[in-house]
């Protein structure tokens, strides 16, 4: 081995190491080691389970040599030549080095691969070993012969042509599939072929290798034919009934195939727009944009509202409210789903309340039906609050469709704060405003307390707030990634982490909740269960607790929550101020 | 991706034209030439279809051998038992069905010919196509195994002339033909069942037309050919 290939390589694996460390600072690949971690965690902590015992059987671990050793095999001849990195091609191929000197520099990262695979398998399986080390170094060993036998396949294959090495390779995958499953068969008892293909039905696909008549009178045949047949004489009818209904359809295909080559239309102009229109749908989609406005990306100008509140950056919620009444498919949507949800509720209410008056005055009154009206109301509320995320992702007139502005908006004069809060003001009034249209039929029939409505009234902005919030700052990071020349996608454990998040920002105010309402209730006399507000034992303390226990515990989780919704607007505005947008700050 | 070499139909030493009789024939002694002299000419219709008709006859001929064989065998037996029981009665019973199964086979074998061909056609393509890299017309795949069946014909000949003077409807013309003794679903009589003479000689043809068609040595396309229709088979009933 020589010394410069060998300072080369771990110049390159130090340097790629810390790169991996600088790369833990992303939260997706943190994650993603985390859970590499854990995989290799839970094993270790479970190694003196039975299982581990069996796992270093001799007839498993034999197996597994096998399986290693064809399939480095394979895994070799597969591909012509070594991999290299390109910078080696034009570095390490071109100094003078020796072909055995550049085959083992290429060898170097499998021997460290198989050290530490060595180690760590020694390791997870030592509980089970009697000598541990030895079996250590037979690992790293083998796994080096395998590396060796993949790497001489590949120099091997590589004497090949290119189109003979392609045959040649799919003869090695064949026979080592077929070495392979008979030394399952062998070895382990597998079974791999199902009895019917046995049968001597199923020789006819060996045809012309197979006597015809031997397949054709077998029973198996006649027994499936009869299963298929329809008992009774007219079973021959209906075969031809189905037969001609079967070739009618086959006619037509056909037909409306001969007629559509026939057709004297002009396939290449209309089909070249279409394709253009698709093609910039489908870029606006990987740029994260909005497709609606896609077809049409001009609209006549408007006047700012000479009203003091759009003035400043109420500049940009009137651009937004704008946008919002050119969104007309988006407003469409909203108004479907509102429909849908607003007129199944009122529905349910108006059907739950007139099978209420046909109940008796004295039991409508009574304690237990109070209650049962009060939690049913409570449920619906918090079931309108519910589809907050989904009209969120409805109204995306926010950093959504702003992100490629960023730079403008930077130029500003105005705070961060109220930038921010400006952006997100739009999207929380139409999802306020959608929740409205269910929440005022439940307020009419539900007669809450004032304290309660005024809490209703509160809480559902300070729920789409917090969503706007927690989907914004997922919008702003990616229109910076965007803005910065990364034109990516999200991934998708990004997207799972900000749908992770958008629960957990409620978690304080749910913890306040279950806080209050348990002091709360202990000092009115109320015994809650620890589902929450059923199971009630004493209802005339819930009575009371439902007056005054009930406004002061919401009060106390709402303004937990304007709370955590003011960080985050915070947040927003930090990381609006911090994000770096230029392509030459990267 | 490797580019993929279509096979020159129109070579520059084209072979003379022959008959179809001849092709035939010459399928027995030189079947290498005859497909050479197939794949330089354009598609003909009779190539395929006369000699699946052909197979198709056979077999039935074979049908109705093991089937007279079949019958003699059950009534040998019924005489020596002697004592009418329940599954007479069965039998008589199930005399229609009986008819039935018979057409069935009957038409089973007819179709299997003509399905087979193209089932095979296909495979041979699919090689073709999937593990060799080369392209070649399908209709020519049906044409090369349509010929070959002409050896399966005469196979199936046999095999009804050694069941009429064996008496035995699962003599083959094959290593199984030694150990009669044994049941037939054995593995071991299995196996020698799959060295049938005829079979072995049909894929042989096959593999020589493949590799024609494909232009790959022999040993590439008797590889492909072999490994489906012999090894696969084999190793079917060794992993069964």
């Amino acid at each position: 081995m020589n010394r410069a290939l060998l300072y080369l390589w771990f110049a390159l694996l130090k340097r790629r190491f810390l790169d991996f460390v600088r790369s833990l600072r992303r939260p997706t690949t943190l994650i993603g080691f985390i859970y590499v971690l854990g995989l290799l965690g839970v094993p270790f902590w479970f190694r003196h389970h039975d299982i581990f015992r069996h796992l270093v059987e001799r007839d498993i671990l034999i197996t597994g040599a096998l399986l290693m050793f064809v399939g480095s095999l394979i895994k070799g001849f597969w591909q012509r030549g070594l991999v290299f990195e390109p910078p080696d091609i034009e570095f390490v191929f071109t100094s003078p080095f020796t072909q055995r000197q550049v085959v083992c520099y290429r060898l170097l990262p499998n021997y460290l691969y198989a050290l530490v695979q060595g180690l760590v398998l020694a390791a997870l399986f030592a509980p089970h070993l009697s000598h541990p080390v030895l079996m250590a170094a037979g690992l790293i060993l083998f796994q080096i012969t395998c590396f060796h036998v993949s790497t001489g396949a590949s120099l091997y294959a590589g004497t090949f042509p290119e189109d003979r090495h392609h045959r040649l390779r799919c003869m090695l995958l064949g026979a080592g599939f077929l070495f392979t499953a008979f030394y399952f068969r062998a070895a382990w008892g597998v079974k791999f072929v199902p009895a019917f293909v046995l049968s001597p039905v199923a020789r006819l696909l060996f045809y012309p290798a197979v006597t015809l008549p031997e397949a054709a009178s077998s029973s198996a045949l006649y027994k499936w034919v009869l299963r298929l047949a329809p008992t009774g004489s007219l079973w021959l009818q209906q075969l031809w009934s189905a037969v001609l209904y079967l070739g009618a359809i086959t006619v037509a295909a056909g037909v409306s195939l001969w007629w559509l080559f026939r057709l004297k239309a002009n396939l290449f102009e209309p089909s070249l727009a279409t394709t253009s229109r698709a093609a910039e749908r489908r870029m606006r989609l990987r740029q994260g944009r909005d497709l609606a406005t896609a077809g049409k990306t001009e609209a006549d100008s408007a006047r700012l509202p000479s009203l003091s509140i759009f003035g400043g950056v109420g500049a940009i919620v009137w651009k937004n409210l704008l946008a919002a009444r050119r969104s007309r498919r988006q407003l469409l949507v909203a108004f479907i789903l509102t429909a849908l949800y607003a007129g199944s509720l009122v529905a349910l209410l108006q059907h739950i309340h007139t099978e209420l008056r046909a109940v008796s005055p004295d039991q409508v009154t009574s304690a237990e039906v109070t209650m049962g009206r009060f939690t049913f109301h409570l449920g619906v509320a918090a079931w309108i609050a519910i589809l907050s995320p989904f009209f969120q992702r409805i109204f995306p007139f926010d950093f959504r469709r702003d992100g490629r502005h960023l730079l403008d908006f930077r130029t500003l004069p105005a705070s961060s704060l109220w930038l921010v809060l400006a952006e997100v003001a739009v999207p929380v009034g139409c999802v306020v405003l959608c929740q409205a249209a269910g929440l005022i039929p439940l307020l009419i029939y539900a007669r809450f307390d004032r304290p309660i409505v005024l809490l209703l009234l509160f809480a559902y902005p300070a729920i789409a707030l917090a969503l706007n919030c927690v989907w914004n700052l997922h919008y702003l990071l990616s229109a910076t990634r965007q803005a910065a020349g990364h034109a990516q996608s999200p991934s998708a454990v990004g997207t799972v982490m900000v749908v992770v998040l958008s629960f957990l920002v409620f978690i304080p105010a749910v913890w306040t909740t279950r806080f209050l309402a348990r002091c709360l209730s202990e000092r009115a006399g109320v015994a809650l269960t620890a589902d929450g507000l059923q199971g009630l034992a004493n209802s005339d303390a819930w009575l009371k607790f439902l007056h005054t226990g009930i406004p002061l515990t919401g009060a106390g989780a709402l303004a937990v929550q304007y709370l955590v919704d003011f960080l985050l607007l915070l947040a927003l505005a930090r990381l609006f101020q911090r994000a770096e947008v230029s392509h030459d700050s990267q | 991706m490797i580019p993929m070499p279509v096979t020159p139909l129109n070579s520059s030493a084209v072979p003379a034209s022959s008959s179809l009789a001849a092709k035939l024939l010459d399928m027995f002694a030189s079947p290498s030439e005859v497909f050479d002299e197939v794949v330089a000419a354009p598609p003909c219709f009779a190539n395929w279809l006369v000699p699946t008709v052909l197979v198709a006859l056979a077999s039935l001929f074979l049908l109705r051998a093991s089937s007279n064989e079949a019958v003699s065998v059950t009534t040998t037996l019924q005489a020596v038992e002697a004592q009418p029981t329940a599954s007479d009665t069965a039998a008589v019973q199930s005399g229609p069905a009986s008819v039935d199964a018979q057409r069935l086979s009957a038409l089973v074998t007819c179709g299997g010919a003509f399905a087979g061909t193209f089932w095979s056609a296909f495979l041979l393509w699919f090689i073709g196509r999937a593990f060799l890299g080369t392209r070649f017309s399908y209709l020519k795949t049906v044409e090369v195994v349509a010929l070959a069946g002409i050896v399966v014909a005469l196979g199936t000949i046999v095999t009804a002339l050694l069941i009429g003077m064996s008496g035995d409807p699962a003599t083959r013309p094959a290593l199984s033909f030694f150990v009669r003794r044994l049941p037939s679903t054995d593995h071991f009589r299995l196996i020698l069942d799959t060295l049938n003479f005829f079979h072995l000689w049909t894929i042989t043809v096959l593999a020589i037309g493949l590799s024609r068609l494909s232009g790959v040595s022999f040993k590439e396309s008797a590889f492909w050919v072999f490994g489906y229709w012999f090894v696969a088979r084999v190793a079917l009933i060794l992993l069964g």
